[in-house]
């Protein structure tokens, strides 16, 4: 079995969105039915972050130049990475990683204890309160299974995502890169080529990893090695004993997400 | 793509079932999970539409499950959006259906009006109504409105036949054969001030 | 849409000027994408930096409201540096018409002025002519002598007096260069606030598909028509595209992205005061006082339209069936006629305040927050006996008297609120921006007891029909008398009769009609609407699936003998006119029938036979079917011309576009002392401010993640998820003048009204330089209202005023005055 990519060239982005409401359409993800469940979120960014019931978000990002801004988009969702730090933090196996190259939470066995939600170097995975359990995006392997494209990858109208085997994706983001930088994109870089083992989402990021909010040489936290090591002692009952222990060896290590850039703040 | 849905399409009419559609030829196989997934799509009817937003005029692809609408997805076929669709287009589901966040079920939009409500003069609240009297009542106001203020002939003795007391606003939604039809109502009554968003 | 979307694919360079495409109509930007793999260069001119922008190879900032100047400066930059498509503009174009040498203009000021009346006398603008032609009413117009046909006298062509060198100094050519002599760059920027490089780089890039075989499109929406000179601008573009060729041409045009899914098909049925179906002029009583004046008024001496009278009387055929007559010209007198005033919009809801208007209905329209200076529609509201609201939603208009402002207590107004099925729950035509004609099938029924609209009116109709034959009333005929043979056996509609009628059959057999060039006048032919002919003609079969509008091929092939490719889809759906893809397309080639861009050909003439990629706009064939010879080079057939209007005497407003400011503006006209279009018509409600009292220039726009009132987004979940509350967009500068911070409530107010809104400060909006001074410009979405349960917020339409252009009445929404402040806590 082949392994799979999703390619998002930000050079083509022009975030509308469809990707973030195709994602939950396809897995029937509810939004608030209330106007005050909503907050101002001062930026077309919305909401700011991914959680439980919201898969994918594209973030804004804002550079001023002379004339207008650079406004740099990116979308943000699970990386699919090879060394996935969550599925080695998992301490029950509900993580795994599939020969697609996807990493899949198993809601049936996920307990809650948020260890990948700490571990993953993005803070991508959400945990959700009422079920106990932790949501992310799964590649959409039903769709796959069925000869279709993932759901954003579907609904993307200017074809600045699009799917298939890794290495092919991989060249494609490559000539699309130096197409870029023939365009006068100095700055681009790939994304998601190396870094993690490969991902399963490349990037090309035409005005550089940090104008479009993305985390260079991501790395899994050193405490997961040693957590690795102790966690073939057991399973469910070991997690739970052990529980407060892993989440604070764990907590706090991953990559936290900071607010978007407000304006103000921005240099003149 | 070597297979597309106009095939079905052509043989079953205006709905056609879903059929071994394929998004990426050859690849299926390779890309099964390790274990069979439930499929959402098994045993729906497949109806083509249009985008009811700007003026793109997307095609989509409606899922409909024991009389329910369960998936909404952009036209694989359809020539200008190619199966995409943008957020105001892929939320199109949510016109009629949506998920309750408390049990995650499929739910009718709570706000679609689905029955006839009155407001009466003065009054702070809707009465619910049924659909005879309403239209009946309607009916009667029209030509109360239409035979106090019609007008034969003007100043110059030229036959007018109209009436400036009843407007009629909007279509810019409709379909073109709903548009017709209402403008030809209200010409017949005599109507002179017709607008729509076409305007504004 | 001259052209259609697919067709973006082949410009060279596309410039969205007044629109936000990649905001709202994110599906253009699949085929801009696809032209830029192809090196095409992407423009976007707007006061904000949008998402349009962010995707651009140019952004130039420009004051809202300024346009006319940009354009006027660029057709400067052209003829100084001669980068205008001569054969083009010589051969298609009435660049060599003579003018009448008494036509003037002086000061903003075009010659025929009359400032009590504000309007001009056109004398003075008329071409030079030195002949007279009569219809040839033995030949191709023999068909007026048809029995049946209403006597008319027929019209009169004048020969035009033309200067093929363009050096005669009345000819067109010459005044417009003349006329733009003032449009220098400098003055264009000091106008605009475009910085004067960006500019020039601008235009050089546009001006280059000015080059014989380079195609260059306009991609424009509201922000170019909601000003007081909206209509000039679009005039400004059209004219921009004829100096360069652009017209007809693939990957050419001036494409209106137009807003709604079915905007394009609601003007088309003219769901409008001034028009009856397929663009003719709704009779009044001014100057159609009968039938025969109707037709000698409307019908033009040469161009297409010669053929309205075929038009009008199938039309009333279809309307009135047996009734219409020859003897009772054709029920022309159960038409209503007009007064002679404007009935817009603005003038609708004038006319509702002073108790004219007594009932309402709305078919789907929410005036509460989409129209002009809406309080004061509100208001205007009360004053409604009755209303019938049919929607989806709860909307503001349905539910005026809950607005926060009015006690319902004091409105008498009775309110039916009818439940509408949605565009999913019921089948029918829509007309995209490109006139595709797409059918949408019907996939699921109406939730609870709603229904679609043609229901809805089919049993008002049907309610109406029986009352009036019971009871009598005022000219009862005008409705007993009206056909509506739409319904089943049980009286429900049946949407393809409706799409039956629209499309015309024969009287006799009720055979339908193959397309309009079938139409006649004697009566014999009976069309809803001439320009859909042919979108439903299958007489075989009443199902959408084996009629052309529902026609789902979607291959785009290689036709005989050209490349193919060219994006046409002519198998899928139906375009208006006759399955055409572009219009004006015979100006795609040389005045010998080769295609300016070889590589891109809609036609080519062989030397024996045209080869095509779309329907022909010009005459390809003889009566008899034979190949007709170029140069056969009348490339604007609506036209009397026959070729394109680089100058319009139909304008109220001048023949050529003319920099004003808005009504509210923040600066002097640098162009002329005529500070606003003089042709406007001013209403004393619009309550105007002055840049003294309100020194902010402020717009309005839509968002990706909603639609225009917001009841069919803020009602939907998923898309308040994504852009949940209503916020003004304001500059760095700007919010530091007002100490006003990311987050803040402000309040943003002008004599209109006040709206409060949540600050986003950002440099996407940037103060502008303004004949030598700081403007600021802020601008907020219009989507926000009191219902609507998932989100509310301001209403931004309070703010506009109900001024309107001086040729179409659309209200300037565009460009306004206001002041903000921070909302004291």
């Amino acid at each position: 079995m082949a392994e799979m990519a999703i390619f998002y060239d930000a050079s083509k982005c022009t975030a509308c969105k469809g990707c973030q409401v195709a994602c939950k359409q396809w897995k029937q993800l509810p939004s608030p039915l209330t106007a005050d469940e909503f907050e101002f979120t001062k930026s077309y960014q919305s909401p700011l972050e991914v959680s439980p019931n919201t898969w994918i978000i594209m973030t804004f990002d804002e550079v001023d130049q002379e004339i207008g801004v650079e406004w740099n988009f990116m979308r943000r969702a699970c990386f699919h990475c090879s060394d996935a730090a969550c599925e080695q933090a998992c301490p029950v196996g509900a993580i795994s990683k599939k020969d697609n190259g996807a990493v899949v939470i198993d809601q049936e066995k996920c307990i809650g204890c948020q260890y990948c939600t700490n571990a993953c170097p993005f803070d991508i995975p959400k945990w959700e309160e009422a079920d106990n359990k932790t949501f992310k995006c799964w590649l959409c392997q039903d769709r796959l299974a069925n000869a279709r494209l993932p759901g954003c990858v579907t609904t993307c109208p200017t074809g600045a995502l699009t799917f298939g085997e890794r290495t092919e994706m991989v060249a494609a983001a490559k000539t699309a890169l130096d197409d870029v930088k023939a365009r006068g994109f100095d700055k681009a870089e790939l994304y998601g080529v190396d870094e993690l083992e490969g991902m399963h989402v490349l990037f090309l990021a035409h005005r550089g990893l940090e104008a479009h909010g993305l985390v260079r040489d991501p790395k899994v936290p050193d405490m997961i090695e040693f957590w690795q090591l102790l966690k073939p002692l057991g399973g469910v009952a070991f997690a739970a004993a052990v529980g407060g222990l892993g989440l604070s060896y764990l907590s706090g290590i991953g990559y936290k997400r900071e607010e978007p850039d407000e304006p103000e703040e921005v240099e003149k | 793509m070597n297979i597309t849905r106009r095939g079905f399409f052509k043989l079953s009419g205006a709905a056609f079932a879903a059929g071994v559609l394929s998004d990426f030829v050859g690849q299926s196989t390779a890309l099964a999970a390790e274990t069979p997934l439930e499929w959402r799509l098994s045993d729906v009817m497949e109806t083509p539409s249009i985008c009811c937003y700007c003026s793109v005029g997307c095609g989509s692809i409606l899922s409909v499950k024991d009389g329910e609408l369960v998936n909404l997805e952009g036209d694989p076929d359809h020539p200008i959006n190619r199966g995409s669709l943008c957020s105001k287009g892929s939320a199109q589901f949510n016109v009629r259906n949506v998920y309750d966040p408390e049990s995650g079920d499929l739910i009718l939009n709570p706000y679609r009006q689905t029955t006839v409500k009155y407001r009466a003069a003065g009054s702070s609240e809707w009465e619910e109504k049924d659909w005879d009297w309403a239209i009946m009542e309607i009916a009667k106001r029209v030509k109360k409105t239409r035979d106090e203020s019609f007008e034969t002939t003007d100043a110059n003795g030229v036959t007018v036949n109209r009436t400036e007391a009843i407007g009629f606003l909007g279509g810019a939604a409709l379909d073109d054969e709903e548009c017709y039809v209402i403008q030809k109502l209200a010409r017949a009554l005599g109507v002179t001030f017709i607008e729509h968003q076409a305007r504004i | 849409m001259t052209n259609h979307w697919i067709d973006i694919r082949n410009s060279d360079v596309i410039m969205a000027i007044g629109g936000n495409n990649a905001e709202n109509h994110p599906i253009s930007m699949k085929w801009v994408t696809e032209a830029r793999k192809n090196g095409a260069k992407y423009i976007v001119v707007d006061p904000r930096f949008t998402r349009s922008a962010a995707v651009a190879d140019l952004y130039g900032p420009i004051r809202s409201g300024s346009d006319i100047a940009f354009f006027g400066g660029l057709y400067k930059y052209i003829f100084d540096n001669k980068l205008y498509h001569e054969a083009y503009v010589k051969n298609y174009t009435t660049a060599s018409w003579l003018v009448n040498p008494d036509y003037d203009f002086e000061d903003g000021l075009f010659s025929g002025y009359d400032e009590a009346s504000r309007k001009y006398s056109k004398d003075t603008w008329q071409y030079q002519t030195d002949g007279e032609t009569p219809w040839d009413t033995e030949g191709a117009f023999a068909w007026v002598n048809a029995p049946g046909t209403p006597a008319f006298t027929t019209p009169v062509a004048k020969t035009p007096m033309k200067d093929m060198t363009l050096s005669d100094p009345n000819c067109v050519f010459q005044l417009m260069m003349k006329h733009y002599e003032r449009y220098t760059p400098e003055v264009a920027s000091a106008v605009s606030g475009m910085p004067l490089e960006r500019m020039l780089e601008i235009w050089d890039l546009f001006a280059s598909t000015g080059q014989p075989g380079k195609a260059g499109t306009i991609l424009y929406a509201m922000g170019m028509t909601q000003h007081t000179y909206g209509s000039q601008n679009v005039r400004a573009m059209a004219v921009t595209q004829l100096l360069l060729g652009n017209m007809g041409m693939p990957g050419g045009g001036v494409n209106a992205l137009r807003g709604e899914s079915n905007v394009q098909g609601s003007t088309d049925m003219a769901m409008l005061f001034h028009i009856i179906p397929a663009y003719m002029a709704t009779p009044n009583a001014t100057v159609h006082e009968n039938l025969r004046g109707y037709l000698e008024k409307e019908t033009p001496s040469g161009g297409y339209w010669t053929n309205k009278p075929k038009f009008f009387i199938s039309l009333l055929k279809e309307m009135y069936g047996d009734y219409a007559t020859e003897a009772n010209d054709y029920a022309y007198a159960m038409m209503p006629k007009l007064n002679g005033k404007n009935h817009s919009h603005i003038a609708m809801f004038e006319a509702m305040n002073e108790g004219v208007i007594k009932g309402l209905f709305l078919w789907g329209q929410n005036p509460a927050v989409g129209g002009p200076n809406c309080s004061m529609e509100r208001k205007a509201m009360e004053q409604l006996d009755w209303m019938v609201s049919v929607d989806l939603w709860e909307t503001e208009t349905a539910a005026f008297w809950k607005a926060p402002t009015i006690d319902p207590a004091t409105v008498n107004t009775e309110i039916f609120m009818l439940p509408a099925a949605c565009h999913y729950e019921k089948q029918g035509s829509v007309a995209n921006s490109g006139r595709w004609i797409q059918w949408r099938w019907k996939a699921v029924d109406p939730p609870g007891e709603a229904k679609d609209d043609a229901e809805i009116c089919t049993e008002i109709t049907l309610a109406l029909k029986a009352l009036y034959e019971a009871e009598g009333g005022a000219v009862p005929e005008a409705i007993t008398k009206l056909t509506w043979d739409y319904v089943d056996e049980n009286d429900h509609v049946d949407i393809s009769k409706i799409a039956r009628a629209v499309n015309g059959y024969t009287v006799a057999d009720g055979k339908l009609l193959s397309n309009f060039t079938k139409l006649a006048a004697d009566g014999s032919t009976a069309c809803g609407n001439w320009i859909y002919s042919g979108y439903w003609n299958n007489e075989d079969s009443m199902e959408a699936v084996d009629q052309p509008t529902g026609a789902r091929d979607d291959t785009d092939p290689t036709r005989k003998g050209l490349e193919g490719g060219m994006g046409s889809y002519l198998g899928w759906s139906f375009a208006w006119p006759v399955n055409r893809r572009i219009i004006y397309n015979r100006a795609s080639c040389d005045l010998d029938g080769k295609p300016w861009n070889p590589d891109k050909p809609l036609f080519e003439w062989t030397g024996t036979e045209w080869l095509s990629n779309d329907v022909p706009d010009f005459g390809n064939k003889a009566a008899d079917g034979t190949e007709t010879k170029p140069p056969n080079a009348t490339a604007f057939i609506m036209l009397p011309e026959g070729e394109a209007r680089l100058y319009a005497q139909g304008m109220a407003d001048g023949p050529f576009p003319e920099h004003y400011e808005p009504f509210e503006s923040p600066t002097d006209n640098a162009l002329s002392s005529q500070q606003n279009d003089p042709a406007v018509v001013i209403w004393e409600s619009a309550s105007l401010g002055t840049k003294e009292n309100w020194p902010i220039v402020m717009t309005t726009y839509r968002l990706t993640e909603h639609w225009q009132t917001g009841q069919m987004t803020r009602n939907l979940p998923w898309l308040v998820e994504i852009m949940p509350k209503m916020f003004v967009e304001l500059s760095i500068e700007l919010a530091d003048d007002k100490g006003i911070v990311s987050g803040d409530n402000v309040i943003i107010e002008n004599n209109r009204g006040a709206i409060k809104a949540y600050a986003m400060v950002t440099n996407r909006f940037k103060p502008f330089q303004i004949n030598g001074e700081t403007v600021h410009q802020i601008g907020t979405p219009w989507h926000w209202g009191y219902t609507g349960s998932c989100s509310i917020g301001g209403i931004a339409n309070d703010l506009t005023p109900n001024v309107g252009d001086a040729n179409t009445m659309i209200p300037e929404y565009k460009a306004f005055l206001v002041d903000i402040r921070k909302e004291e806590v």
